[in-house]
C-alpha cells in the first residue's frame, strides 16, 4: 500500500508546510489530497503528452520533409533533363540557359537536406523555387504564336523536340500534389487553385 | 498657392470604371491610361483638347493596373490582374500586341522598363519581382525571379541611369536589386514606413528615392556610397540608403502615387483624400536633411481617390492625374513666386 502511504505523507507534510498566519485557515485534508493528485496527474499527463507530441511531430516532420524533398527532387530531374537536352546546343541563348541551369543544380546540391534547423532553409528554398520558375518558361506564350516560324527557323532541328519535351515535363510537374501552391495560375484548374482570391472592385 | 495648379482639361478616360495609372511617352506627346475596364487608351492633343487616339482592348481579361513606355517610345507594356503582361508595338496610331509575358501566379501589379530598354521588370501579388531581358528579335526571357518581399509587391521602378531596380510592397518595405554574376540580388532593404508602400520615384539624378505609403507619409531616401564623408555605414561595396526626410501631416488618407518631375524637381502626390499636392525642396536647406514646402494643394482634384500623378517629361509643369472616378485630368503647375 505504498500509494496510500505516500498520500498520507503528503497530507501530513502539507499540513506541516502550510503554517497558518493570523486569521488564516489551514487547508483541509481533502484539499491537500487534491493538490497532491493534481501534481501527480500533471506529471503523468506531461509525460504522455510529451511522447504523443513526439510521435505527432515526427509524423509531421516526415510529411513536410518528404514534401520539400519531392519538390526539390522534381526541380533536379527537370534541371538534369534540360541539361541533357541542351548539351549539344551552342547558341548564345542556349549557353545562357545552361548557365542558369548549372546555377539551379548548384543550389540544389548545396541545399542542406540533413539539417532542418538551418536558419536559411526557407530562404534557400525560395531561391531554388525562383530559379526554377525562371527556367520553367522557355519563351513567353505570345511569342510562339506571332513569331513561331522565325524563332523556330534558327535552330530547326532542336527547337521543336525541346519544346515538346518541356511541355511533357511541365505537365508532369503540374500533376504533383504540391503543384497547387507552386504553379497555380489562370491556366491551372486543379482543386488547390483559387487563383483570384479577392473581388475586382476591392483589389488594388 | 491657390492658383499654382490650374485645370487644363478633363476626359472621361475609363467611364463607369476606375482609371488606375498613366504614363507619358518619352517624347511627351502621348499619354497612356489604363483601367478597370480592361483597356488601355492612348491620348494625344488635337488643337487645345485631348482626344483618344487608340484603344487597346484585346490584350487583357481583367483590370489593367499599370502601363509603361519603352525608352525608345515604340513599345508599351501593360500589366494586368489576369497575371500577364502584354507588350504592344506602336505602328503610327495603331498598337499590336506582339508578346504576352506569362509566369506570375496571380495579379501583376506593375511593370517598368530599364533606361537601356533591354530589361523589363514586373511584380505581382505572388510576392515576386521578375526581371526580363529583351533581345534584338523582341523576344523576352526571364533572367531572374526575386522572392525577397514577404507580401504583395505593389510597384517597380528603375533608376534613371543605372541598372538598379526598386520595388515597393505590402510588407511596408522598399527593396533594391542589382545584377551580380548572371543573377539579380536584393542589395538593400529600406525600412521605415509603417504600412503598405504604394509607389516610388527617383529624383532626376537618381541619388534620391521618394516612397509614398498607406501610413500617409512620403519618405525621401538618399544613397550613400561606401566610405562617404557623412560616415553613413555601408556593408561591403553596396551603397547604403538612408531616410533623410519624412513628409508627414500633409495627407489625410493613403498616398497612392508620387512623381518626381525630371525637369524641375517638383514632387507631386496622388492621395486617397481626392487631392493632388505638389512639394518643392527648399533651396537653402541642408542636402543631408532637406526640407520640402507644400506649394500646391488641390483638395477636390477628383471626385474620388486619386490613383496616379505623372509629370510630362518634356513640358515643364504639365501634370496628368487619374482617379477612381474614371477620369484623367490635365493640370498646369506654376511654381509660386518667392520659393
Amino acid at each position: 500500500m505504498a500509494g496510500s502511504q505516500d498520500m498520507f505523507d503528503a497530507i501530513v507534510m502539507a499540513d506541516e508546510r502550510w503554517v497558518a498566519g493570523p486569521g488564516q485557515r489551514l487547508p483541509s485534508a481533502a484539499e491537500a489530497a487534491r493538490a497532491w493528485f493534481h501534481g501527480e496527474g500533471y506529471q503523468e499527463g506531461y509525460e504522455e503528452g510529451n511522447s504523443l507530441g513526439m510521435i505527432e511531430g515526427r509524423q509531421y516532420g516526415t510529411l513536410h520533409g518528404a514534401k520539400i524533398g519531392s519538390e526539390i527532387g522534381c526541380y533536379q530531374g527537370f534541371a538534369f533533363a534540360w541539361r541533357c537536352l541542351l548539351h549539344s546546343c551552342t547558341t548564345e541563348k542556349d549557353s545562357k540557359k545552361m548557365k542558369a541551369l548549372e546555377s539551379l543544380i548548384g543550389m540544389i546540391e548545396k541545399f542542406p537536406y540533413d539539417d532542418p534547423t538551418y536558419d536559411k532553409l526557407h530562404e534557400d528554398l525560395d531561391k531554388i523555387r525562383g530559379k526554377f520558375k525562371q527556367m520553367r518558361k522557355p519563351r513567353p506564350a505570345g511569342t510562339a504564336q506571332s513569331k513561331g516560324i522565325s524563332s523556330r527557323a534558327r535552330t530547326p532541328i532542336l527547337r521543336p523536340p525541346v519544346t515538346t519535351i518541356l511541355c511533357c515535363l511541365s505537365w508532369n510537374v503540374r500533376s504533383q500534389p504540391w503543384s497547387g501552391s507552386l504553379l497555380s495560375g489562370p491556366g491551372c484548374t486543379g482543386p488547390h487553385c483559387a487563383p483570384w482570391s479577392h473581388g475586382e472592385s476591392l483589389a488594388r | 498657392m491657390k492658383d499654382s495648379l490650374v485645370l487644363l482639361g478633363r476626359v472621361p478616360a475609363h467611364p463607369d470604371s476606375r482609371c488606375w495609372f498613366l504614363a507619358w511617352n518619352p517624347a511627351g506627346t502621348l499619354l497612356a491610361s489604363c483601367g478597370g475596364d480592361r483597356r488601355v487608351r492612348i491620348w494625344g492633343t488635337e488643337g487645345d483638347s485631348w482626344i483618344c487616339k487608340s484603344v487597346l482592348s484585346e490584350g487583357h481579361q481583367r483590370t489593367v493596373r499599370k502601363v509603361a513606355w519603352s525608352p525608345c517610345g515604340n513599345y508599351l507594356a501593360s500589366a494586368s490582374f489576369d497575371a500577364t503582361t502584354c507588350i504592344w508595338k506602336k505602328n503610327q496610331d495603331d498598337f499590336e500586341c506582339v508578346t504576352t509575358l506569362e509566369g506570375h501566379e496571380n495579379e501583376v501589379k506593375s511593370v517598368a522598363w530599364a533606361p537601356s530598354g533591354n530589361l523589363l521588370a514586373t511584380c505581382s501579388r505572388d510576392k515576386s519581382v521578375w526581371v526580363w531581358e529583351v533581345d534584338e528579335e523582341d523576344e523576352y526571357e526571364c533572367v531572374s525571379v526575386l522572392n525577397s518581399h514577404t507580401q504583395d509587391v505593389k510597384h517597380v521602378v528603375w533608376h534613371p541611369s543605372q541598372e538598379l531596380l526598386a520595388s515597393a510592397s505590402y510588407d511596408d518595405t522598399v527593396k533594391l536589386y542589382r545584377e551580380e554574376e548572371d543573377d539579380w540580388v536584393c542589395c538593400a532593404t529600406l525600412e521605415g514606413h509603417e504600412s503598405t508602400v504604394w509607389s516610388l520615384a527617383f529624383d532626376p539624378s537618381g541619388q534620391r528615392l521618394a516612397s509614398c505609403s498607406d501610413d500617409r507619409t512620403v519618405r525621401i531616401w538618399r544613397q550613400y556610397p561606401p566610405d562617404n564623408e557623412q560616415g553613413v555605414a555601408c556593408s561591403g561595396s553596396d551603397p547604403s540608403w538612408k531616410c533623410i526626410c519624412t513628409l508627414s501631416g500633409f495627407h489625410s488618407r493613403t498616398i497612392y502615387d508620387v512623381a518626381w518631375c525630371q525637369l524641375t524637381g517638383a514632387l507631386a502626390t496622388a492621395c486617397g483624400d481626392d487631392a493632388i499636392r505638389v512639394f518643392e525642396e527648399d533651396p537653402s536647406s541642408d542636402p543631408q536633411q532637406p526640407t520640402f514646402s507644400l506649394t500646391a494643394h488641390l483638395p477636390q482634384a477628383h471626385s474620388q481617390d486619386v490613383n496616379c500623378v505623372a509629370w510630362n517629361p518634356k513640358e515643364q509643369g504639365l501634370l496628368a492625374s487619374c482617379s477612381d472616378d474614371g477620369e484623367v485630368a490635365f493640370w498646369k503647375y506654376q511654381r509660386p513666386e518667392g520659393i
